[in-house]
């Protein structure tokens, strides 16, 4: 009898244990939710997780460049929407200012964005994208609501060029808004003008705010210059030295107001 | 030792060869790798205990891998022993043959009440992953026979 089955297990004993396997995975799934099971299943996966959460930081580390590399992605690119943004919201401040200005002075302008500068060393031109179409004429003012520009030298159809108070060769009459001193203002350089043909004993301070005469033809009266910030004899002992620094900050210009209402072309 | 480390590759780091949510069972290719040196006997007794292991690292039905690895290595013990010397298509071949049995039997035993179906689930992932296993596995035991046959010219 032993010796039978002892002969039978050794021709067929590939089969037995595979029988035997098959027996007890199914023994294991008819009760895989018993306690000494559940309990078993339960503290062995608690453990080998632990251990996989431990290796997990190499495909983790992996992973986060992965992410930190997308990050970085769309962070430029949010960045660049933001810059955008911003561009929007200063160029809205600036309109509306623009636009304020326009209801409380009265005049006629027309908004002309700025398309271009002058390439020469001194940069004393600008081309608006406003011309002949949209009303503009030749010498007529530049300004922003903080004050004078500069004024227009030539117009196209649908563009024109104009003459920036930081050219060397323009010129304005001025007066001093307190004491009515007048004189011809021209740039000296960066945001200073040189305010000339004012006698020394002109009552003439610091801190004065100087606009145009209106005894050009070009240029409305009172529209606002500058500030003076020196003033000092001139070597010749006739006049005085007046130095001024510009309301409109040229490096930053992008939009200015073009007046309407001027002297015939 | 081997088992449980394999294991933990095949849980962690396994999921980012996936190919349209389908991965290669390493443990499986490792398990008849490894049958393939034994006696036929073993082959199932090393499939149970691989799949048993499985399955209390998994979080699964207690059984299920034990069962499917079980008959797959079985069916993988039945083939010559030296497969690892044998050419790369046979090599190939009888572990597609295993993988394809061990992921019938995982998904009948597994997926019978999927929404899908059984057959649906079995098309959509035993298959192709009975596919990638034996194609991970040959590139596996190609390189295995590169090394022993390196070891045998020294």
């Amino acid at each position: 009898m032993a010796a039978g089955f002892k002969g039978q297990w050794e021709r067929n004993r590939d089969r037995f244990v595979f029988s035997g396997t098959l027996l007890f995975s199914l023994l294991l799934m008819a009760f895989h939710q018993s306690p000494p099971l559940l309990f078993l299943h339960k503290t062995i996966s608690g453990s080998t997780g632990k251990i996989q959460e431990w290796i997990f930081w190499i495909p983790r580390v992996w992973d986060v460049q992965k992410k930190n590399q997308k990050l970085i992605e769309q962070l430029g690119q949010l960045s660049l929407q933001k810059n955008r943004y911003e561009e929007v919201l200063m160029e809205n401040r600036r309109l509306r200012h623009l636009l304020n200005f326009k209801e409380r002075s009265g005049l006629d302008f027309v908004a002309a964005e700025i398309i271009g500068r002058g390439t020469v060393g001194v940069e004393g031109s600008i081309l608006l994208n406003k011309g002949q179409n949209d009303g503009c004429q030749k010498n007529r003012a530049l300004m922003t609501e903080r004050g004078l520009v500069g004024k227009l030298l030539f117009v196209g159809p649908s563009t024109s060029v104009g003459q920036l108070l930081t050219d060397p060769n323009f010129r304005v009459s001025a007066k001093v808004q307190r004491s009515r001193v007048v004189g011809i203002v021209r740039w000296l350089y960066g945001n200073l003008c040189v305010m000339e043909g004012v006698p020394q004993r002109s009552d003439v301070r610091v801190g004065d705010r100087i606009l145009t005469s209106g005894y050009s033809q070009v240029f409305p009266p009172g529209i606002a210059i500058g500030r003076i910030v020196e003033v000092a004899p001139e070597k010749s002992g006739l006049f005085s030295r007046i130095l001024l620094r510009t309301e409109v900050d040229f490096g930053t210009l992008e939009e200015v107001l073009v007046l309407k209402d001027g002297p015939p072309e | 030792m081997i088992l449980l480390l394999l294991l933990t590759v095949q849980s962690v780091f396994v999921p980012y060869i996936a190919l349209w949510d389908v991965t290669p069972d390493g443990v499986l290719v490792f398990l008849i790798y490894w049958a393939g040196r034994k006696e036929r006997t073993w082959g199932s007794v090393l499939g149970f205990v691989g799949g048993v292991l499985q399955d209390f690292v998994g979080g699964g039905t207690l059984g299920v891998y034990a069962f499917s690895k079980s008959v797959a290595c079985y069916i993988a013990g039945y083939f010559p022993k030296s497969r690892v010397e044998s050419p790369v298509w046979l090599t190939g071949g009888i572990l597609f043959v295993s993988a394809f049995v061990h992921q019938f039997i995982y998904c009948v035993l597994t997926c019978r009440k999927a929404a899908a179906g059984i057959l649906i689930m079995f098309l959509r992932y035993g298959i192709p992953s009975a596919v990638y296993t034996s194609l991970v596995g040959m590139a596996a035991y190609g390189l295995a026979d590169l090394k022993n046959r390196r070891r045998e010219t020294k």
